[in-house]
């Protein structure tokens, strides 16, 4: 799992490539650490290149998005692959997760 | 052992350093000797050549003093005779002068006249007697007095007669100084005597033995074509035989002739040799022949006593090497046998005390270290692997704890199995009968291991709290969502489905809270993933409103419900089971035929470990079904 981040002035652009599973989440959870901690975050995650997802990276996406939204800012999940989106849909996350 | 170990000596350090060394002193040994072998007879030979000369200077002056003696004393006898014609006289003269000089062995005056000649004679015999007599008369052309007069006619001055053979009953060779003695008649010189005094050769021979630099060297003296001191007359013809051919030997003659002190080379092939040689006052030549062969033959002892001083020197060097290195290396030895016990398992062994300072030392030091850490790793080993034991059993039992939470007294229309990835997992499924109604459901946690072994725990347990209650299924629902919601401090969360059927409407409530669609095999038809509305799953915001649907079913209706281990069962290439193939499988024939509940949970099982090829389970595998 790739992840890149890059800041471009109030917007934080994140880009996520490859498996997000057991082997990994605890490496993707410390690789996005510094999403958690700045004020007023503004975070656009482009997920067209990430294949898998495991329910424990829906935990750290779920983690992610109260922090987020704790500290007044926004947060959306964008262009994920169909299959990806089932899992968000079907654990109902969709629901709580702004995914464009 | 012992062979290994007599193998590993005979390769030892110190033997090959030791023959390393002593090979390369001896190369450098080789080298010098080789070297000193090609200056050294270079210089040799000059220093040599040069020391001849000096000797034959030295034979030259030996030579020259008595050669000046006869002469002095034969023109003082020459000064009597020409005052006094008087034979009887001169010949008195004579044998006074033969017997006091202890050079001169003979002496005679000749008197030249028209009809032959006369001479009064002396000469000393072996004893030491003096004989004199006169001699008159029948003179052969090979007497003596007829060849000095031949000479005298011939030279016209004093000169030093070729050795002859002494006249007498002498077996004496002989060489004579001459004195002719002229006189004034008409303004003509006439020959009126010639005083002669002869010096045995035998002495100059003797005195040439005596100067030889060399056992093997020739010192001669060269009167015209005789040779004095060399007695060898096959020797002598020899030379005369490589004179006539040589032609440097023909110039060395020149040189002698003309009176040159110099010095020459000679020889060819192994016959190498050098001649010094230098002139008499009376026109002889001493001469010094040596041959290279001899005077290197010195050089070639010293090189020799060298060469034996060098190998006996290089075998100390390589013993001497051994032992040094051998007792310099032994630290290292023992430190090898030291580290074969420690690898046999005696981690406690002696290491041997090395306090040089030096590299030993600090293997030493290193092999110290090593020890220790090895025995502090060993122990934090044993300490880990208790405390795994230890976990481990309390896993076990974890486990048997978590799997007497699931119910295994199925009734007819029941079957479950759960088979957790690791020791413990976060699967569940459960049941309950109340009334006419049973209770199902089948669950997620977020994760695996012990973590999520404890949220299941939590979730059953609040499941169990709400079975049986007379409510809305999205109320049931809602109660177990905030029970687990508030011990959730993780944002772990479970994926649930559950149900309720009357059995005897198959009237279904169902509330699907983020869990896998569940499979509806009805008994005539397609079997389908029975669409539910997206709920979120449970655990994570407590007042999130569930919504519940209902489903009337036909009879013999069958319900397939499973966790994600199922339909994401990895192969090891990372393809999946699929939610195709899970839903081809639930509507084949060997599930509409299935006996028992049993049976088909047991039949997916086995088709998803036939579709793994035994790779590895990475997640719990949970199946449930139900028929109505």
């Amino acid at each position: 799992m790739e992840v890149t981040i890059k800041n471009e002035g109030e917007k934080t652009y994140v880009t996520l490539n490859g498996r997000l599973d057991t082997t990994n989440a605890d490496q993707f959870q410390t690789d996005i650490q510094p999403l958690m901690t700045m004020p007023k975050p503004d975070i656009d995650i482009d997920c067209t290149d990430m294949s898998y997802t495991s329910s424990q990276g829906l935990r750290i996406f779920l983690s992610l998005q109260k922090s987020v939204l704790a500290r007044g800012g926004k947060m959306v999940m964008l262009h994920m692959n169909p299959q990806v989106k089932e899992v968000f849909d079907i654990t109902g996350f969709s629901n709580i997760i702004a995914i464009r | 052992m012992g062979s290994t170990g007599k193998k590993v000596k005979k390769k030892s350090f110190s033997r090959r350093l030791s023959r390393t060394v002593t090979l390369f002193v001896a190369v450098i040994f080789v080298a010098e000797m080789i070297m000193v072998e090609l200056t050294s007879s270079k210089i040799i030979a000059e220093e040599a050549a040069r020391s001849t000369q000096h000797m034959l200077h030295g034979t030259i002056g030996e030579l020259e003093l008595p050669l000046g003696e006869v002469e002095i004393a034969t023109r003082a006898v020459s000064s009597f005779v020409m005052t006094s014609p008087n034979m009887a006289t001169t010949e008195m003269i004579m044998k006074r002068t033969v017997e006091m000089d202890t050079l001169i062995c003979g002496g005679s005056v000749i008197y030249p006249s028209s009809d032959g000649a006369k001479a009064t004679m002396s000469y000393e015999d072996s004893s030491g007697t003096v004989h004199s007599f006169p001699m008159a008369g029948g003179w052969s052309d090979d007497s003596w007095v007829m060849q000095c007069l031949a000479y005298v006619d011939q030279y016209r001055a004093p000169f030093w007669a070729p050795p002859y053979m002494a006249e007498g009953k002498r077996n004496q060779r002989v060489t004579a100084y001459c004195y002719p003695i002229y006189r004034e008649v008409e303004g003509d010189s006439v020959l009126t005597a010639v005083v002669t005094a002869e010096l045995p050769v035998d002495w100059m021979e003797r005195k040439c033995e005596s100067l030889r630099p060399y056992p093997h060297a020739l010192t001669t003296v060269v009167c015209g074509t005789s040779i004095i001191g060399l007695r060898d007359s096959i020797l002598m013809a020899q030379i005369q035989e490589a004179v006539a051919e040589d032609k440097s030997l023909q110039e060395l003659q020149e040189d002698m002739k003309k009176g040159v002190d110099s010095m020459r080379r000679i020889g060819s092939g192994s016959q190498v040799g050098y001649v010094v040689y230098g002139p008499l006052h009376n026109g002889w030549t001493v001469s010094i022949v040596c041959q290279y062969k001899e005077v290197l033959q010195r050089s070639s002892q010293i090189h020799f006593n060298l060469l034996i001083i060098g190998i006996i020197v290089l075998l100390l060097l390589y013993v001497v090497c051994r032992i040094i290195i051998h007792r310099m290396s032994s630290p290292i030895t023992q430190l090898s046998d030291a580290a074969l016990r420690m690898a046999k398992g005696d981690l406690n062994t002696e290491l041997p005390e090395i306090k040089s300072g030096d590299e030993m030392m600090h293997l030493h030091d290193s092999f110290v270290y090593m020890q220790n850490s090895i025995t502090e790793y060993i122990e934090e080993l044993k300490t880990t692997t208790a405390a795994n034991e230890r976990m481990e059993s309390e896993l076990g039992v974890a486990r048997n704890i978590q799997m007497g939470m699931l119910r295994t007294d199925f009734p007819a229309n029941v079957a479950a199995m759960l088979v957790p990835a690791k020791e413990v997992g976060g699967d569940l499924y459960d049941f309950v009968q109340k009334d006419n109604y049973l209770y199902f459901t089948i669950g997620d946690v977020s994760g695996k291991g012990v973590p999520a072994s404890l949220m299941m725990a939590i979730t059953r347990a609040g499941l169990r709290f709400v079975a049986g209650m007379n409510q809305p299924m999205d109320k049931l629902l809602e109660r177990v969502n905030v029970s687990v919601t508030d011990t959730n401090a993780n944002n772990m969360f479970v994926t649930l489905f559950m149900g309720r059927i009357n059995m005897d409407t198959r009237h279904m409530e169902f509330c699907n809270a983020g869990h896998n669609p569940i499979i509806v095999v009805p008994p005539a038809g397609d079997a389908y993933f029975l669409k539910a509305k997206p709920n979120l799953a449970i655990g994570l915001f407590d007042d999130f409103a569930y919504e519940a649907e209902s489903l009337d079913l036909e009879a013999g209706t069958r319900l397939i419900l499973y966790t994600d281990g199922v339909n994401e069962a990895e192969r090891a290439d990372q393809s999946l089971f699929g939610n195709e193939r899970l839903l081809a499988w639930a509507g084949s024939d060997k599930v509409r035929r299935a006996a028992s509940e049993q049976e088909v949970v047991d039949g997916l099982y086995a088709e998803v470990l036939q579709y793994t090829e035994g790779n590895q389970q990475n997640d719990d595998i949970t199946i449930m079904s139900i028929k109505v």
